[in-house]
């Protein structure tokens, strides 16, 4: 099955993308169908701080409980943000998510053989973008940083016969769960497919021998390594793995390309567009990057060069 | 009349894309080549998806809903990328004799995590656990000799790289790594060759530490250790293994080789 064939590597990639990251999509799905049927607004506003700070906290520690890469956060950010969640606490939850949990937090200790720098300065890069992203969009409404044809009510998307007002026995809100997850799922894939097919094009036609041109600077290699984080679109629990094969580059630019990875890359863009408004878009795409830039360029001393 | 039954089918048409497409992704699993796109360690989390997917549709047919028409055919697009895949294993596996019980030499090459070839030991390794030993200084590099497997390309007029390729979780991050060889004897191998190579690493005194390069010889970019080369006393031909790809990294004895 390991083929020559360009075409051939091309489709293995679509699909090795679209399986390795359903699981956690189909996840991702059923959690935001349980909230769409099960849960009200009242109970998240009684669950969440209103302050923006404390906000911004719960988002930030929520991965902790909840861990999920970044393949299925977008669907669940999204019915959080229809459901009422501050957006504080849910925009930072999907940038800290992905990396800050036990999965992730494991997996790069492991791929950096223990090495402390590495593993807290990718806490320290995911959490300060986060942060700043939840205090940015802090005091927006939910609802205004969502496109319009996001905010879905059953049905938007799925006409199941059983809407949340409406799932009331044990076998409807099942039923309504399952039609949720469905619709969730293959709506979202859509977009998925998109950012696998632009992932698979890269890997098989680029030519990846100029990346040794820029190795033995600094500034170049980190910039290097986020565009290939984010053209690669590697899971976050696996991009530790694949960072530290790269061992020729310094690490600040691995920690660039860790850092980058989970908050933006092909697949989550193509997926920001589909549920968010294009200026919000526009914002999660540029200051993560100019905070990880700035960010793995403070930290290049202590990490290493 | 016509109507009604359309309208019944439309109901249980996503339940019975997510039947479909769970089938799939099992029948996927148990052709055997789950390999050749993701790590096997996530076999589990896959079947489970796979059950899950029948799950949802069973309840989908039982209690019929209607998805939106676009999503109607992002869905249909993955049951058919799945049904491709499955349909071209079961082309690529027609003719095919089913795959030959393990030969006498290759169970004793599972037995132990040594071989002993004319008075040495080598340690049993696999180029990503080397390449993990010389990063990290090893006192056994330098110290021990090893055997490893690995594809055979020319990179030069003289010099030989040895590759394999290394998937931490599905084909979209796999990477080749690499390590020159040189040896003492002519080489004549076709590109691609898969061998087993015995010897030991030394500092590659011919190049500066800095001179490695990303490549694409595999089809996957290519990663070759800098500083170091691998004195090889002895390469053998050998048939590819069971799994190609590495999917395994220890970091002690016995190595995954």
């Amino acid at each position: 099955m390991i083929s020559d064939n360009l075409f051939y590597t091309f489709f293995q990639l679509i699909l090795a993308i679209f399986l390795e990251a359903a699981p956690f999509l189909l996840l991702g799905s059923v959690v935001a169908a349980v909230v769409e049927v099960l849960t009200d607004e009242e109970l998240f506003s009684r669950l969440i701080p209103k302050r923006r700070s404390l906000a911004i906290l719960t988002g930030l520690c929520a991965g902790l409980l909840l861990p999920t890469c970044e393949c299925g956060i977008v669907p669940v950010v999204r019915k959080l943000l229809s459901k009422g969640v501050p957006t504080a606490a849910a925009v930072t939850y999907m940038f800290a998510a992905p990396v800050i949990n036990p999965i992730v937090i494991l997996s790069t200790y492991v791929a950096f053989q223990g090495d402390f720098k590495m593993v807290s300065g990718r806490l320290l890069v995911a959490a300060v973008s986060a942060i700043v992203m939840g205090w940015f969009l802090g005091s927006t409404n939910p609802a205004s940083i969502l496109r319009d044809s996001s905010i879905q009510t059953c049905h938007d998307h799925c006409c199941c016969h059983h809407s949340e007002t409406s799932a009331t026995g044990f076998f409807s809100k099942i039923a309504a769960i399952a039609a949720h997850a469905a619709a969730e799922f293959f709506d979202m894939s859509r977009f998925l497919l998109l950012g696998a097919v632009v992932t698979a094009l890269f890997k098989t036609l680029a030519p990846v021998s100029l990346l040794s041109w820029f190795f033995g600077n600094v500034i170049l290699s980190v910039i290097v390594m986020m565009v290939l984080a984010i053209v690669l679109s590697v899971c976050s629990e696996a991009d530790a793995f694949v960072a530290a094969s790269f061992s020729p580059f310094p690490p600040a630019s691995l920690l660039a390309f860790m850092g980058i990875g989970p908050m933006v890359d092909l697949k989550l863009i193509v997926m920001y567009a589909a549920v968010f408004k294009k200026r919000v878009v526009a914002d999660f795409i540029i200051v993560p990057i100019l905070i990880v830039f700035g960010l793995c360029m403070l930290l290049a001393d202590w990490i290493g060069v | 009349m016509l109507n009604g039954m359309k309208q019944k089918l439309a109901g249980r048409l996503p339940g019975l894309i997510m039947i479909l497409t769970g089938i799939n992704i099992l029948l996927f699993i148990s052709s055997g080549q789950y390999w050749t796109l993701l790590n096997p360690k996530y076999m589990m989390v896959t079947t489970v998806t796979g059950y899950a997917f029948g799950l949802i549709g069973l309840i989908l047919v039982l209690l019929p809903a209607t998805l939106k028409r676009s999503t109607l055919f992002s869905a249909l697009i993955i049951l058919g990328l799945l049904s491709t895949l499955n349909v071209s294993i079961w082309l690529n596996q027609q003719g095919r004799s089913p795959q030959s019980s393990l030969s006498l030499e290759e169970h004793i090459d599972r037995l132990y995590s040594r071989e002993k070839l004319m008075d040495k030991e080598y340690i049993k390794i696999n180029i990503a656990e080397l390449t993990t030993l010389i990063e990290n200084k090893s006192s056994q590099i330098g110290a021990d000799n090893f055997l490893f497997r690995g594809q055979i390309y020319r990179s030069g007029t003289d010099e030989y790289q040895v590759l394999r390729t290394v998937v931490s979780c599905c084909l979209a991050d796999a990477i080749t790594i690499g390590l020159r060889i040189r040896t003492n004897f002519p080489i004549d191998y076709a590109d691609g060759q898969w061998i087993k190579v015995y010897g030991c690493i030394t500092e590659d005194t011919k190049r500066e530490p800095s001179d490695h390069h990303f490549a694409k010889t595999t089809g996957f970019m290519t990663v070759i250790q800098p500083g170091v080369v691998f004195q090889a006393d002895v390469l053998k031909n050998v048939d590819p293994p069971d799994f190609p790809l590495i999917f395994q990294f220890r970091q002690e004895e016995p190595f995954a080789y």
